[in-house]
């Protein structure tokens, strides 16, 4: 007789468990090898959980479950496994080894407060991974509140390592009272709609909002909307994008490289998930109404701040503004198209959003400037510096902005057709139109790197050439993986 | 061998295979800043070497392509749902082929030869120019949408890079307002693109053509809109035009040859390709007003250069003036009007280029491209005197060179129809506009002598050797010969445009078919 429990739950499903299962254990190593570090040092932890994150990588690779994979629910309808999901994990995995990867190679900074490096810091990065795995796979807004925060929880810590600078202090006070205030918001929403429905599970609601008893009930759309917001908070949509700018000014770099993909994965596929699976039915027209305009504040505001910005930091928070404003232009597609379109992006957008914030970890570290300040006009005749990483920049900005045949591109293209399934010509043209407008700030570095003007020039000069093969080699390498993607992906 | 399957899939990415093999040899090489140069010798050399040898195998494989007088193929289908690798080249391809190659060659040659360039990045400006060559031969390969758009948009990024590295003072604002200002036009194209393929499910131009004759006329003629948006942005169409002047005043010799030769004439091979075929309709409700933009384009374009001063920017509007014809023989609807776009468009591509040559070439020896600072440069350079004679008579379009050809079948077809007399009538006098500005120019740069001054150009001394050099000579005597052949001989173009599958053009009342000509010529034989 099979016996619900625990135990056997995982035992038949471990096989699409094992994203979480390495990354829990990496966590666990982690915590013990703390108790064996010296001076607080770090390198151990990171190796630790790189190593156990690539174990847990290319075991789950091999098993890939097939496109028509019908979905698991296993631990009594909380936790849903299907290839959609199973996919995400593994972005979200290859995401997290491209952060270890970052913490274990950067130049480390001479303060010894301000350094990423400190041995649970890797630990909390895998807790929120963690969370957002969990988020990812949810079914019910239990389990869906409890893995959000735990995603939140650690990154409030990770925005507020460097404890010296007063940019970071800044930014994690921000960032901590307007996360919990939408994890507030979400909290009540869940309330309404539990108040109508009487459940929190996913399928359960679908069933019930849209029953024949049902009639429309603005408390339930009012408890919908709040839910959206708060996810559309930790996707950096606009109007809830006022955090990601200081974030991204006063955290550390690997701790931006985190915030930059894996929150906005999870957001975005469960903003997903609802609006096609849960919130559908008399609800769609109402959600639609509400996602469109955050589209077009996220496309608007996104595009048109970027222009003016000194600060690379900044200049990357606001295009990931307009970015967001793209992804969820993805969501408003057809089932399969918006899936597609989804996947196709986040790949696209972590390889150039990973080269730009590496060249940003390598290229104002104390060890090759003398002041840590970000700013884009440092950044003069960089071409006739190191030119194999400015073409390595150029590649990624390109890409970013969707010009062929970057990989980029293509992300692009998908998202578009899925958002014209549905006949939304007015997102589409506004979709297009500030893609050129973007065009202004991206060319704008590519011009300061490039087509330099003389003046600058000779300021930038006394920067030492260290020879730093690492740092060299990595962005070469990177480089090449940057540009086979952009072909390789057509064979798949 | 040339049923080689992939044949033509080598023909446009070996110049790409080139470019990598450039960026593997830079990256073991060791830059010397103090030098400003690659320490290496071997890091200086090879890159020339397989520039030159990446850059001749496209012209070998047209060539092989040239030879059989049949439509190619190749298709592929990658990424299932989304994308389908289709290439096609039949006879208008095969020429637009010919010509981007060995446009390319001599730009790479152009580049080698002025020091001032090759002196400033050398092995980044072969890797640039290679690219630039894979976009273009994509370009006029391509017969899916998606694959014409990514080849037609990347092209902008390498000249992007030429003009804001090599060129002139005002660099920077020229190239982005190229860049943007095109990308802006290709945004209306994505649209029509990313439209049809979502309600179509296809974007094969083949299978859309039918297909598109279902909607209603009102949005036929909104995405026929978009689509010549983008294409008039390329071509240049008045009053899309003004990023042309900029994007060659500062650019660099070798940038405004691929620019002039190559480029411009992907938005006019795009409209015969893809436009009219697909909006057959909207192109007959939109043909008079197309017919007035390119007239306005002939006339206005040769009245503004008889007003320069500058020689660059005449010679910039000319293009936007012989342009004008391609879209006149394009939207007058007869059957062999687009016989004469295409042979005009090949003609142009030698014409403008062997002017920009030439104009690079006084502007590296002189400095200056001030109209008024020139003279006397018939006693001081008498090779490019001769030569730029041939090159200005095709501009004109003299007959005996090949700028007569097309520009004649492009006048004489809209002539065919009374409605559009008029526009032929027009066309004509901007034939006459033509030589004002040119034979002006001629005698202004040449046969002016002033005796009480000692300097040429920017200060350059009057006793000072100024002669073109033998692989200059070549190179002039090569397009100058070109341009007389095909202007006696032209048969072997013509004979490449008729060598295309039935697309349905318009129908002309007076049924001139080039087909029965061609019929009427095997029963003569």
């Amino acid at each position: 007789m099979y016996q619900y429990n625990f135990f056997n739950e995982i035992c038949s499903a471990y096989k699409f468990l094992i994203p979480e299962i390495g990354l829990f254990l990496s966590i666990i190593l982690g915590i013990i090898a703390l108790f064996f570090t010296k001076n607080k040092k770090s390198n151990f932890n990171i190796i630790i959980s790189l190593f156990i994150v690539t174990i847990s990588l290319i075991y789950s690779l091999k098993l890939i479950p097939n496109k028509n994979f019908q979905d698991i629910l296993i631990f009594n309808d909380l936790y849903s496994i299907n290839y959609l999901t199973y996919v995400i994990k593994l972005i979200i995995l290859a995401a997290l080894l491209g952060i270890h990867i970052f913490s274990l190679l950067m130049p480390k900074e001479k303060n010894f407060i301000n350094r990423f490096g400190i041995a649970e810091l890797s630990v909390l990065i895998n807790f929120s991974a963690l969370g957002a795995l969990f988020a990812v796979s949810s079914n019910n807004f239990i389990i869906l509140y409890i893995s959000l925060e735990l995603q939140a929880l650690s990154s409030y810590i990770l925005v507020a390592n460097k404890k010296d600078d007063l940019k970071s202090n800044e930014a994690a006070l921000k960032y901590f009272v307007l996360g919990v205030l939408s994890s507030g918001l979400m909290l009540y929403g869940v309330s309404l709609i539990y108040m109508n429905t009487g459940s929190f599970s996913f399928e359960k609601i679908y069933y019930l909002l849209n029953n024949q008893n049902n009639l429309f009930s603005t408390l339930t759309m009012t408890g919908i909307v709040m839910v959206i917001c708060a996810l559309c908070f930790k996707l950096s949509a606009a109007p809830f994008h006022s955090w990601l700018a200081d974030v991204y000014e006063g955290a550390h770099n690997v701790v931006v490289a985190f915030f930059g993909i894996i929150p906005k994965i999870m957001a975005a596929y469960i903003i997903y998930k609802l609006y096609h699976y849960v919130f559908t039915g008399e609800y769609l027209i109402y959600t639609t109404k509400i996602i469109s305009i955050f589209i077009v504040m996220s496309l608007i505001i996104g595009s048109i701040s970027a222009i003016k910005q000194k600060n690379f930091k900044r200049f990357l928070a606001y295009s990931a503004v307009a970015n967001s404003g793209f992804v969820l232009l993805a969501i408003l597609g057809s089932i399969d198209q918006a899936s597609q379109a989804l996947i196709i992006y986040f790949i696209a957008y972590m390889l150039g959003f990973y080269g730009l914030i590496g060249f940003a970890m390598f290229y104002w570290s104390e060890n090759y400037q003398e002041h840590n300040n970000y700013e884009i006009n440092s950044m003069h005749g960089l071409n006739k510096i190191y030119p194999s990483i400015s073409i390595i920049i150029a590649f990624c900005l390109f890409s970013i902005a969707g010009i062929p045949p970057f990989i980029g591109f293509w992300g692009k293209l998908n998202i578009l057709l899925a958002g014209i399934s549905n006949l939304y010509f007015s997102l589409i043209i506004i979709a297009l139109l500030t893609s050129v407008i973007s065009l202004i700030y991206y060319l704008k570095i590519i011009k300061i790197m490039y087509f330099a003007n003389n003046l600058y020039h000779e300021q930038n000069q006394h920067i030492a050439h260290h020879k730093n093969l690492q740092y060299k080699n990595i962005v070469i390498f990177y480089g090449i993986t940057l540009i086979i993607g952009s072909f390789i992906w057509l064979i798949i | 061998m040339i049923n080689y399957e992939y044949l033509l899939s080598l023909n446009i990415f070996s110049p790409l295979i080139g470019t990598l093999l450039i960026a593997i040899i830079l990256l073991f090489a060791n830059y010397n800043k103090q030098q400003n140069q690659l320490e290496n010798n071997f890091a200086r050399i090879w890159p020339n070497i397989i520039g030159l040898i990446f850059a001749s195998i496209p012209i070998l494989i047209t060539s092989l392509l040239w030879l059989k007088n049949s439509i190619f193929t190749e298709k592929h289908l990658l990424a299932k749902n989304i994308f389908e690798y289709y290439l096609e080249v039949d006879g208008i391809s095969i020429l637009m082929l010919m010509l981007s190659s060995f446009i390319c060659i001599i730009c790479l040659i152009t580049f080698w030869l002025n020091k001032n360039y090759s002196k400033k990045h050398p092995s980044l400006g072969v890797m640039l120019i290679l690219a630039l060559q894979t976009c273009c031969l994509g370009v006029f390969s391509a017969k899916d949408l998606i694959l014409f758009y990514i080849f037609f948009e990347a092209s902008l990024i390498p000249m992007l890079f030429i003009i804001g590295i090599w060129g002139r003072e005002n660099r920077v604002y020229a190239s982005l307002k190229l860049f943007i200002y095109t990308v802006f036009g290709s945004i209306f194209f994505l649209f029509v693109i990313i439209y049809l393929k979502t309600i179509f499910q296809s974007s094969n131009p083949e299978i859309l053509a039918p297909l598109i004759a279902n909607l209603s006329p009102n949005w036929q003629n909104i995405l026929w809109v978009c689509m010549f948006i983008a294409f008039a942005i390329k071509v240049p169409t008045i009053p899309f035009h003004t990023w042309l002047p900029d994007a060659h005043v500062q650019a660099p010799t070798f940038g405004s040859i691929i620019l002039a030769g190559v480029l411009i004439k992907m938005g006019g091979y795009a409209m015969i390709r893809f436009l009219i075929p697909m909006f057959p309709e909207s192109t007959e409700f939109f043909s008079h007003f197309v017919c007035i933009l390119s007239v306005v384009g002939i006339i206005y374009g040769s009245l503004l250069c008889i007003a320069q001063k500058d020689l660059k920017k005449l010679i910039a509007y000319s293009s936007v003036a012989h342009m004008g014809y391609v879209n006149l023989g394009i939207f007058a609807p007869c059957s062999f009007g687009y016989a004469g776009a295409v042979f005009q468009m090949i003609s142009h591509g030698f014409i403008s280029s062997a002017l920009f040559l030439s104009v690079g070439i006084i502007y590296d020896r002189l400095h200056s491209l001030e109209i008024i600072k020139i003279h006397s440069l018939s006693t001081k350079m008498p090779f490019l005197a001769i030569t730029f004679m041939i090159f200005t008579l095709g501009s004109v379009g003299l007959p005996g060179t090949s700028g007569f050809i097309g520009e004649f079948l492009v006048i004489f077809n809209a002539a065919n129809r009374s409605s559009y007399l008029i526009y032929a009538i027009l066309g004509a006098t901007g034939v006459i506009l033509g030589a004002i500005y040119m034979l002006i120019l001629y005698k202004n740069i040449f046969f002016k002598h002033q005796e009480n001054i000692n300097t040429i150009g920017d200060d350059v001394n009057y006793q000072t050797n100024l002669h073109t050099s033998k692989k200059e000579n070549i190179i002039l005597s090569i397009f100058a010969i070109m341009i007389i052949y095909f202007g006696l001989y032209p048969k072997p173009i013509l004979e490449k445009i008729q060598n295309i599958k039935n697309i349905k053009y318009f129908n002309c009342s007076q049924n001139l078919d080039i087909q029965k000509i061609n019929n009427k010529n095997e029963v003569k034989n």
